[in-house]
């Protein structure tokens, strides 16, 4: 996504301030909660040791009231003798004074003799345990709290003297709202106070100094608040810490009975909330000076790079306008600068670019691009015209004795001699090639004549005169093609024509070229064949005379096309041969053989396999190499794989064959001279060729039983070979009689129809097979 | 005839009152017994009474107004047993006043402040347990136990207590203790007194807290 600069710079400088402002006031944020809610853990600690110490105190009071009490005569004796007005008076005196809520006394039976206050509590049963009592005993005065009807109260007694215990009195408070808020004007905090009591399970609220309800909702919920000595949770929507302060003594009841405070630690949270204002609103008036700031900076940058972008703009359309950028900044004024000297240098380089373009280097002449250029407007407006190709014979040679700047030089004085006729863009198509066109009512052929004519007299090239010898081929506009590219293609391929031609010269001749691109949609149907497999070997057997067996076989190539049917060999060896799709043709024969053998191998079977190689595949150094690779890839031994080579072949590029071939050898392939007879057949230069076979050609054998002059030449041709030592293979053995003689001459192998014609792979087992079993009946 | 009938029965009552003060005279048992509580310590302070299930020869004559004296802001004794009907002498030694009281339900009395060398009679008509206190001082705490038995004897600082020249004959032997629990009095028990000395043991079951008195703070008086 593109994005402008100046809003990236802008949104790097948001990010980066958002992110610090950012960590800054999370940090102090969470600094400032950290340290709230330890001070409310510290206040909550506080508030619970000053409530245990004040329900201390409140017992030592009492304690010392109840005490008082007993002690005073009047009391005693209204105890003792039962005087139940008085017990009542001096204990309802007690309480108002006291701001007490229950005091009671019992007799040592424990029935209650007087009381005054809450009768569900004085009548409470359960109120004086054993233990309570005992320990009032020993100490004077003891106390516990008990819970009543969901109320909560502290109760103390003390014995009753006179002198010996003649019963108890007891004082007590309830643990009401009242205490509670007591507790929390006593406390250091406005911390909240409750008191609660229950099952663990499930707490429930005596009193509590928050509203009652939304309290004991709140228990309901969170019954772990009655467990957990800390606790936090949501309260009246809002963070809420709890403590609870066991109102333990001795005496209790197995209720547990709790006061409970708690605060709000977001109540804690406000007196930081002016400055968490305060920050915020420095983050925001930060954010827009940022905004501002960034903005005003990145136009800065942005002013000048804009300039220079617009004149990137200028550039791609071609125009090489310099920059004038406002240049206040060092930086920019180099950046534009540069930017100056740049669009110079791509200026010149573009021209220098267009030119070698529309250019020949070597001699400075137009070129095809250019000829293209200039031609193009004719093509689109329709005008005739008709292009021609020239071709200049002999050029190659010329390298041996000149020079390339004289080549160069003739090539230039070439041109200019074509100039002085009627041609229009002429422009050198390759080497040695021109192309150029010709608009006119001159009659075409004169026009053509007159150029090849102009080849009469020589050309300078330097200080020497050079006689060049030129072939034309024509096309015309549009009747031989509407576009270039087929104007030119049919135009070499009337050059191809005029190389026959005595005029030197010929015209796209639509027929002919319809042949030969049959011949082309031939090879590209081969290629296709190939992979397809419809090209297959058919395997003709040789007999070795001296054993009388199968030894070995010459793979023969079959195509069987889907569209075309059986192609004949002849009808497409040589044509692959000329357009160079033999390799691919070799490359499968080579696989296809190799492997073949190396099936039979598998299978028993010990033949050696005779390829053909074409002309192509002895001029192709990189053979031998892949025929090792195939030869290891299928584990064959060398010596099983026969190469068959025409004389024709050899004798094409000896010294590049005689590498080809003498490398073949020396990995152990067997090779043969194919088609003896046919050629030079020359035996001494086959001598020089790491040879150890030749095999005369069938004309010579077809008719050997009748011809005299071939059992001549036949027979002299075995024993000249025989002494040159290489051995010798009969082809086109068809009769019986031709076996004699051949037996009789000492030819090594025959092959041929009368001992069997070429038959694909099963059929060829199936002949082994049968011949062998022949053969060991004889 | 008439005459010396009278006279034999005359000779016969004399040697009959005779032989038993000759027995008596001749012939007395002592009984020492011994108290503790359920740990098996002594204990002090134990009343142990004997009521004769037979008729004395001679009737035990009771002592003549025993003594509470106040003294040092203290009871002295600590616990006094005494026979029903005993007047109590209540005598106060101190150079200050006392004001001794009972709201026992055996004797509810008050004797409002006394001076030294006044002296109070209270008798005691009732059996029972008297406590008595002092409104002025809290620490004095005393006990007057008053008992229908004839015999009685206090056990000294060893548990002890020894009753002497019994006659012999079949007793009721019963202890009693400040701290015993309400209803913890062992039951009273028969014993045989013969010739010659005779040993018992009682245990009491004692509370855990019960009132003692206790010296009274220093300069407190
Ligand atoms: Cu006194």
């Amino acid at each position: 996504m593109a994005m402008r600069f100046q809003s990236k710079l802008t949104l790097v400088y948001l990010a980066l301030f958002l992110v610090v402002q950012g960590v800054v006031i999370l940090s102090i944020n969470r600094y400032v909660t950290e340290n709230v809610r330890e001070q409310i853990a510290g206040q909550l600690d506080a508030s619970s040791r000053t409530i245990a110490r004040l329900i201390r105190d409140r017992n030592d009071i009492l304690g010392t009231r109840a005490q008082d009490l007993s002690k005073d005569f009047g009391f005693r004796q209204a105890v003792a003798t039962l005087d139940d007005a008085t017990i009542k008076s001096a204990l309802a005196n007690l309480i108002d004074r006291s701001d007490l809520d229950i005091a009671f006394v019992v007799d040592l039976d424990g029935q209650l003799i007087g009381s005054v206050g809450d009768m569900a509590v004085t009548d409470n049963a359960t109120l004086l345990s054993d233990e309570l009592i005992e320990a009032a005993e020993e100490q004077g005065v003891a106390a516990r709290f008990i819970e009543s009807n969901g109320e909560l109260f502290e109760v103390v007694i003390a014995p009753v003297f006179a002198p010996v215990t003649i019963g108890w009195v007891g004082l007590g408070f309830q643990l009401d709202r009242e205490i509670a808020i007591e507790f929390k004007e006593l406390s250091p905090v406005a911390i909240d106070v409750a008191f609660i009591f229950g099952d663990k399970g499930q707490p429930e609220l005596s009193a509590a100094t928050t509203n009652v309800q939304d309290l004991a909702e709140f228990l309901a919920e969170n019954p772990q608040v009655g467990l957990e000595t800390e606790y936090e949770s949501v309260f009246v929507d809002q963070d809420y810490m709890f403590r609870r302060v066991p109102l333990v003594s001795e005496f209790s009841q197995g209720r547990q009975m709790d006061a409970l405070v708690y605060y709000s630690v977001d109540v804690g949270l406000q007196a930081f909330q002016s400055l968490i204002v305060t920050l915020l609103s420095i983050l925001v008036v930060g954010l827009l000076l940022l905004i501002l700031g960034s903005v005003a900076v990145s136009r800065g940058v942005t002013r000048p790079l804009r300039y220079i972008a617009n004149a990137a703009d200028r550039i791609s359309r071609g125009e090489y306008i310099k920059v004038d950028a406002p240049s206040e900044d060092i930086e920019f004024a180099r950046l534009s600068n540069s930017f100056n000297h740049m669009i110079e240098g791509i200026r010149d380089r573009e021209a220098s670019i267009r030119y070698h373009a529309n250019h020949d280097i070597d001699t400075g002449l137009p070129n095809r691009n250019w000829f293209e250029e200039q031609i193009s407007p004719s093509i689109d407006t329709k005008k005739p015209f008709s292009i021609a190709i020239l071709e200049l014979q002999g050029i190659a040679d010329m390298r041996t004795v000149l020079t390339h700047d004289h080549i160069n030089e003739l090539v230039r004085s070439i041109a200019e001699r074509l100039e002085t006729v009627n041609v229009q863009y002429l422009a050198r198509l390759s080497t040695e090639t021109f192309v150029f066109a010709q608009f006119g009512e001159d009659d075409d052929d004169i026009s053509a004549a007159m150029i090849i004519n102009g080849f009469i007299d020589p050309f300078s090239a330097g200080t020497v005169m050079v006689d060049v010898r030129a072939f034309m081929g024509l096309t015309k506009f549009p009747a031989d093609g509407d576009n270039l590219t087929t104007l030119l293609r049919r135009a070499n391929a009337a050059l191809d024509t005029s190389r026959t031609s005595a005029k030197s010269y010929a015209w796209y001749d639509r027929e002919r070229d319809t042949a030969k691109q049959d011949h082309l949609s031939m090879m590209s149907d081969l290629r296709d064949g190939i992979k397809n497999e419809e090209v297959k070997f058919a395997y003709q057997p040789k007999l070795d005379l001296s054993t009388g067996k199968i030894a070995s076989a010459e793979a023969l190539v079959r195509w069987i096309s889907p569209t075309r049917g059986f192609v004949a060999p002849d009808d497409f060896i040589p044509l692959a041969e000329k357009t160079g799709d033999v390799r691919y043709l070799t490359d499968w024969a080579l696989k296809e053989a190799i492997s073949q053998i190396a099936k039979w191998r598998g299978d028993g079977i010990d033949i050696m396999v005779a390829v053909n190689l074409s002309t192509n595949d002895l001029m192709n150094t990189n053979l031998p190499g892949a025929v090792l690779t195939l030869l290891t890839e299928y584990s064959v031994p060398p010596s099983s794989l026969k190469l068959e080579v025409t004389e024709s072949a050899v004798m094409n590029d000896m010294s590049r064959a005689l590498d080809v071939l003498n490398m073949l050898s020396s990995m152990g392939v067997v090779l043969s001279i194919d088609d003896y007879g046919t050629g030079y057949s020359s035996l001494s230069y086959i001598k020089e060729l790491p040879v150890r076979e030749i095999k005369i050609d069938k004309s010579f054998i077809l008719k050997l039983a009748e011809d005299d002059e071939d059992k001549i030449l036949v027979r002299s041709t075995i024993e000249l070979a025989h002494n040159l030592g290489m051995e010798v293979t009969a082809e086109g053995v068809e009769d019986e009689q031709s076996v004699d003689l051949l037996r009789e001459y000492g030819c090594d192998t025959l092959q041929g129809y009368h001992i069997c014609r070429p038959v694909p792979v099963e059929e060829f087992e199936a002949f082994l097979k049968s011949h062998k079993e022949n053969s060991q009946n004889i | 005839m008439r005459m010396t009938l009278r006279k034999i029965l005359g000779v016969m009552v004399t040697l009959g009152t005779l032989s038993s003060f000759l027995a008596s005279a001749a012939v007395a048992g002592n009984l020492i017994v011994s108290v503790s509580n359920k740990k098996g310590e002594s204990l002090e302070n134990a009343v142990v009474m004997l009521t004769p299930q037979f008729t004395l020869s001679t009737p035990v004559v009771a002592a003549d107004s025993p003594e509470m004296r106040q003294e040092g802001a203290l009871f002295s004794p600590f616990v006094l047993p005494v026979k029903v009907g005993t007047k109590v002498s209540f005598p106060n030694f101190d150079e200050f006043r006392h004001h001794v009281y009972s709201f026992s339900k055996t004797k509810r009395f008050e004797l409002r402040l006394y001076g030294k060398d006044e002296t109070n009679f209270i008798t005691f008509e009732k059996p029972g347990i008297v406590a008595l206190g002092c409104n002025i001082h809290d620490n004095m705490l005393s006990y007057i136990y008053v008992t229908e038995a004839p015999i009685m004897k206090k056990t000294d600082a060893n548990g002890t207590a020894t009753l002497t020249d019994l006659e012999p004959g079949q007793y009721k032997m019963e202890i009693w203790h400040p701290g015993v629990k309400r209803k913890g009095m062992p039951t009273p028990k028969i014993i045989t007194i013969a010739d010659g000395n005779r040993s018992e043991s009682g245990q009491l079951d004692l509370r855990r807290v019960w009132g003692i008195q206790t010296q009274p703070a220093e300069g407190q008086y």
